[in-house]
């Protein structure tokens, strides 16, 4: 049975009650729009759950992003008829390809050196305590926490500035 | 740090991470494939052992290490070279 590393463990109870970044601090930059994103995620549209990066901060281990859920109109037609409600997998999923933009764009900061396959492995931990409504953006906040060989992931989901959901994942670069 | 105390973090992850170990004898030949031991297992055991020693040992060098002695070779050598990356 998977634990939560300790650091890692309070970063997601806070995470479940409180932004995690202020709300003033949340688009202080460097921002990074949908191309510069492309170049740091693999993953390709309509699979893509960050329009934009609205902080960037290599040096504490923290980004901040924010998606348009209306994209996903066709997913929220059936998720749920007539109470659309942004599915908890694409929250996670979000927090995950934060988490990973942060990754890559300090390796890039670090040493230039080319990005390495990222592969998840393990969902830590996630929460949902509000629903995600489909009317407005969300916004995406991810934490780094380094856990031996693995990289683990803790973030949320904010809408409104409230905790809409957190998530802790762990994955393995270069794997 | 004496191979020794490297030997004994190694096979108390062996135990914790990998159920088909249970009950078998661990020694510095056993292999943990042999042991029943998946990819993700393996790299988990890895990954708790250098973090619970204070080690660094880089990725490269660990797909090489097919049983618990490379595992422990690697560490000594990582041990001795506590700066290097």
């Amino acid at each position: 049975m998977l634990t939560i590393e300790s650091g890692a463990a309070a970063l997601f109870e806070r995470a479940c009650r409180e932004p995690l970044v202020e709300r003033h601090e949340r688009e202080r930059g460097p921002a990074l729009d949908e191309a510069a994103i492309r170049a740091l995620l693999p993953h390709r549209r309509p699979f893509v759950f960050l329009d934009r990066v609205t902080r960037l901060d290599t040096a504490n281990g923290v980004i901040v992003g924010r998606y348009d859920v209306q994209q996903d109109s066709s997913l929220l037609a059936g998720h749920f008829p007539g109470r659309p409600v942004w599915p908890g997998v694409l929250q996670i999923e979000a927090v995950g390809q934060a988490g990973l933009c942060l990754v890559r764009a300090t390796r890039a900061a670090d040493d230039g050196a080319p990005q390495r396959p990222f592969q998840l492995t393990d969902v830590l931990s996630a929460r949902f305590e509000t629903a995600v409504a489909p009317d407005l953006p969300v916004e995406i906040v991810a934490c780094v926490v380094p856990d031996g060989l693995f990289t683990i992931v803790v973030g949320q989901c904010l809408q409104r500035d409230r905790v809409c959901s957190a998530a802790a994942v762990r994955g393995l670069e270069g794997a | 740090m004496t191979r020794s105390q490297m030997f004994e973090a190694v096979k108390a992850n062996i135990e914790r991470i990998v159920e088909e170990a249970a009950g078998r004898e661990i020694t510095e030949s056993t292999s943990m494939v042999d042991l029943g031991a998946d990819s993700l297992q393996i790299v988990e055991v890895v990954s708790r052992s250098i973090k619970e020693l204070r080690l660094k040992v880089p990725r490269t060098e660990l797909a090489s290490a097919q049983t618990v002695k490379d595992l422990l070779d690697l560490f000594e050598r990582s041990a001795q070279q506590p700066a290097a990356r």
